[in-house]
């Protein structure tokens, strides 16, 4: 790439012929120096794409395995002590207290849908008029076509498509 | 052994092989980090993009339509990855300034072959660095098509496709991008002998419209 080339593309853009302006053009874009990415490039789009994995997170997923296994090697003994030395009466006692908390539960939650019930029939009455129907549906119509405008506005250099 | 093609590279991927997606990125890289330098000022930031641009293709990898070309479908998504950061981050445009004395911003340009004189070295260095500045003036979408055509290769209708515009509209615009190129050129001191109509015409059009 060097001036007189330069030149000659410029002349040729002046008088305007089209193909020899192009035909140089390539020759002075290939002057221009090609990106050059890091050596270790590839290496960082696999792991950040999950393509491949890092001996850190191999490490810790062993170390963290490894630790779970001797846990409970350790503690399956005492677990099994304590299973043994649990009285049947224990069990029935905790069972009912749970059945009695989920009933109570349950008794508010249907408290909870009452008033939700009231609350809809009472929303219903208001929207059903029509002109709070009307000014509801111009509101989401506005907002409706304001964020078309929106996503095209910012679509707007963007080629089609998912990515 | 042979080389395999790029939808051979996606199938093997797709059914698993590290190594194709290795050699996708290895294939593409300098292609598509050369675009994304050049449209966006910051090279650490363009290498950081251009990753993005993989990652975002392998998790999509699946879709790819066999019967398209793989490049053309990764510089799309190079686009719209650039013109969302660009309009995320207001992004100036590239001023690809050659190296300068003071510390500003310094952009390689092509390194001169060995056989050439230092002086034709000096001056290819120079026409290097001319047109990488007169490019980074230009406005993006004016830049990214010179780009795709005259640096990429590409032809018409694959620059049409990953753009989405119809290919008149890409010959257009690679029309009017050259002129204003060869305008911001001419402005640096590079016209000529005759000095052509239109220069200050084009180079208005570029910063105004």
């Amino acid at each position: 790439m060097d001036e007189r080339t330069l030149n000659r593309w410029l002349m040729a853009e002046s008088r305007g012929h089209d193909e020899d302006a192009e035909q140089l053009l390539f020759g002075l874009f290939r002057g221009l120096a090609p990106a050059e990415p890091a050596p270790d490039f590839a290496d960082r789009v696999l792991l950040a794409a999950g393509v491949t994995v890092s001996w850190r997170l191999r490490a810790a997923v062993g170390s963290g395995l490894l630790a779970a296994g001797l846990a409970a090697a350790f503690l399956l003994p005492l677990a099994l002590g304590l299973v043994a030395s649990i009285a049947p009466g224990d069990v029935l006692a905790t069972a009912a207290a749970a059945v009695t908390g989920i009933a109570t539960a349950l008794d508010e939650l249907v408290f909870v849908w009452n008033f939700l019930v009231h609350l809809r029939e009472t929303l219903w009455l208001v929207v059903s008029t029509p002109p709070v129907a009307l000014t509801l549906l111009a509101m989401v119509a506005i907002c409706f076509l304001s964020g078309r405008w929106l996503v095209e506005l910012l679509s707007l250099d963007r080629s089609p498509g998912y990515a | 052994m042979k080389e395999l093609t790029d939808n051979e590279l996606v199938a093997s991927a797709l059914a698993g092989s590290a190594d194709a997606y290795r050699e996708l990125v290895r294939r593409f890289q300098r292609p598509i980090l050369s675009l994304i330098q050049r449209m966006i000022k910051d090279p650490l930031e363009a290498e950081d993009l251009a990753q993005e641009v993989f990652v975002k293709a392998f998790h999509n990898l699946a879709s790819f339509e066999p019967g398209r070309k793989l490049s053309s479908w990764l510089f799309k998504i190079a686009h719209n990855a650039t013109i969302d950061r660009m309009r995320r981050q207001r992004l100036e445009t590239v001023p690809l300034e050659a190296s300068s004395a003071d510390g500003e911003e310094t952009w390689e340009v092509l390194p001169a072959p060995e056989e050439q004189s230092p002086d034709r070295r000096a001056q290819r260095s120079e026409v290097a660095a001319a047109i990488a500045t007169a490019l980074g003036r230009l406005k993006p979408q004016y830049r990214e098509v010179l780009l795709l055509r005259f640096q990429q290769g590409l032809a018409y209708r694959e620059i049409a496709e990953i753009l989405g515009l119809r290919m008149g509209t890409v010959k257009i615009h690679l029309h009017r991008a050259r002129k204003l190129l060869a305008a911001e050129l001419a402005a640096a001191g590079f016209e000529p002998p005759q000095r052509f109509a239109g220069n200050d015409a084009d180079r208005k059009k570029n910063d105004g419209s």
